[in-house]
C-alpha cells in the first residue's frame, strides 16, 4: 500500500468504481465502502494506512456528517472530504488528482467514453424504473 | 505531493460481489496485485445494476449469502440469461457444489486468497502474471 490511501464511501456502484479507477490512475491506493458502517470497519482494520476519506454526505446509514464526526474523534489524522452530488464528488476527486490522469492518449479517451456511457445508461435505467413505479 | 498517473492494468476485468467489506477489500487488492481490473459490489442487486448499466466484465466472483433482494445463486441465474458467456464463480461456506446444481464454478469457503485469484484466471483460460502465485 502506498503512503496515500483514499477511503471512498459511496453507494452508487457505477460512480464509486469510476471514481476509484480515476484516483488509482493518479497513483493512489483506494479502498471502497458502500456505506458508513463499512467505512468504520475499514478504518478500524486499516486506519493507519488511510490518509483521506471521500464520502457522500448522504452516505447510507448514519450519513456523511455523522461519519465525519466519528472520524474526527477517532482518527484525527485522517482528512475527510464530503460530497453532495456526483458532480461534486468528481470535483473533489479532481482536487486530489489535479496532475492527472490527463486524457491525452486514445486509450484514455476510450475509457472516458466508456464511463460516460455507463453513467448515462445507469441514469436512463433509473429514470425508466422510477417511471415504471409511477 | 500529488501522485503521478500510473499505467493501467491490462489483466481481466473482475466483478467481485461480497458483502463482508474486509474480505472484499483484501481480495480486491490481491486481484489488482495480479493485474486484474476489479469492480467491487457489496450485494448481488448492486452487481446486477452494474451489468445492467453496460459494465464491461470478463468474470464474476460472487458470494452466495448476501443481504438484498438477490443471493449469489439467483445472480448467477440472471446473468446466465443476460450474458450467457459470462463465467460466474460462486463461493459459500454454507452450501456445497451439489446444492447449486447446474452452476459448476464453485469455490467453498474458507478459501485461500491465492487459490481464489488462481480460480479467476483458470476459468478464463489465462495464466496469472509470472511470479504472482
Amino acid at each position: 500500500m502506498s503512503e496515500s490511501c483514499i477511503l471512498l464511501v459511496e453507494d452508487d456502484i457505477v460512480l464509486r468504481n469510476s471514481l476509484a479507477d480515476y484516483l488509482r490512475g493518479c497513483g493512489y491506493d483506494v479502498i471502497q465502502a458502500i456505506d458508513a458502517a463499512e467505512a468504520r470497519q475499514l478504518l478500524a482494520s486499516r486506519g493507519k494506512a488511510v490518509s483521506f476519506v471521500l464520502a457522500d454526505v448522504q452516505a447510507t446509514g448514519e450519513g456523511g456528517f455523522a461519519l465525519a464526526g466519528w472520524i474526527r474523534a477517532n482518527h484525527p489524522e485522517v482528512e475527510v472530504m464530503l460530497t453532495g452530488t456526483p458532480t461534486r464528488a468528481a470535483e473533489k476527486a479532481g482536487d486530489l488528482c489535479h496532475d492527472g490522469p490527463a486524457p491525452t492518449t486514445p486509450y484514455d479517451h476510450a475509457l472516458l467514453m466508456e464511463r460516460i456511457r455507463r453513467l448515462a445508461a445507469s441514469r436512463t435505467n433509473q429514470m425508466r424504473r422510477a417511471g415504471g413505479r409511477n | 505531493m500529488v501522485p503521478s498517473p500510473a499505467a493501467r492494468e491490462n489483466g481481466p476485468s473482475v466483478l467481485l460481489v461480497e458483502d463482508e467489506v474486509l474480505i472484499r477489500s483484501l481480495f480486491a487488492e490481491a486481484l489488482r496485485d495480479a493485474s486484474c481490473q476489479v469492480v467491487e459490489a457489496a450485494r448481488a442487486d448492486e452487481a446486477l445494476a452494474y451489468i445492467d448499466a453496460g459494465g464491461a466484465v470478463d468474470v464474476v466472483f460472487s458470494d452466495v449469502r448476501m443481504p438484498g433482494s438477490l443471493d449469489g445463486v439467483e445472480l448467477a441465474r440472471q446473468l446466465g440469461h443476460l450474458r450467457p458467456s459470462l463465467p460466474v464463480i460462486l463461493t459459500s461456506g454454507h452450501l456445497r457444489l451439489e446444492d447449486i446444481g447446474g452452476l459448476r464454478l464453485f469455490l467453498p469457503k474458507p478459501y485461500r486468497i491465492e487459490r481464489a485469484v488462481a480460480a479467476v484466471f483458470e476459468v478464463l483460460g489465462r495464466e496469472p502474471p509470472k511470479g504472482y502465485l
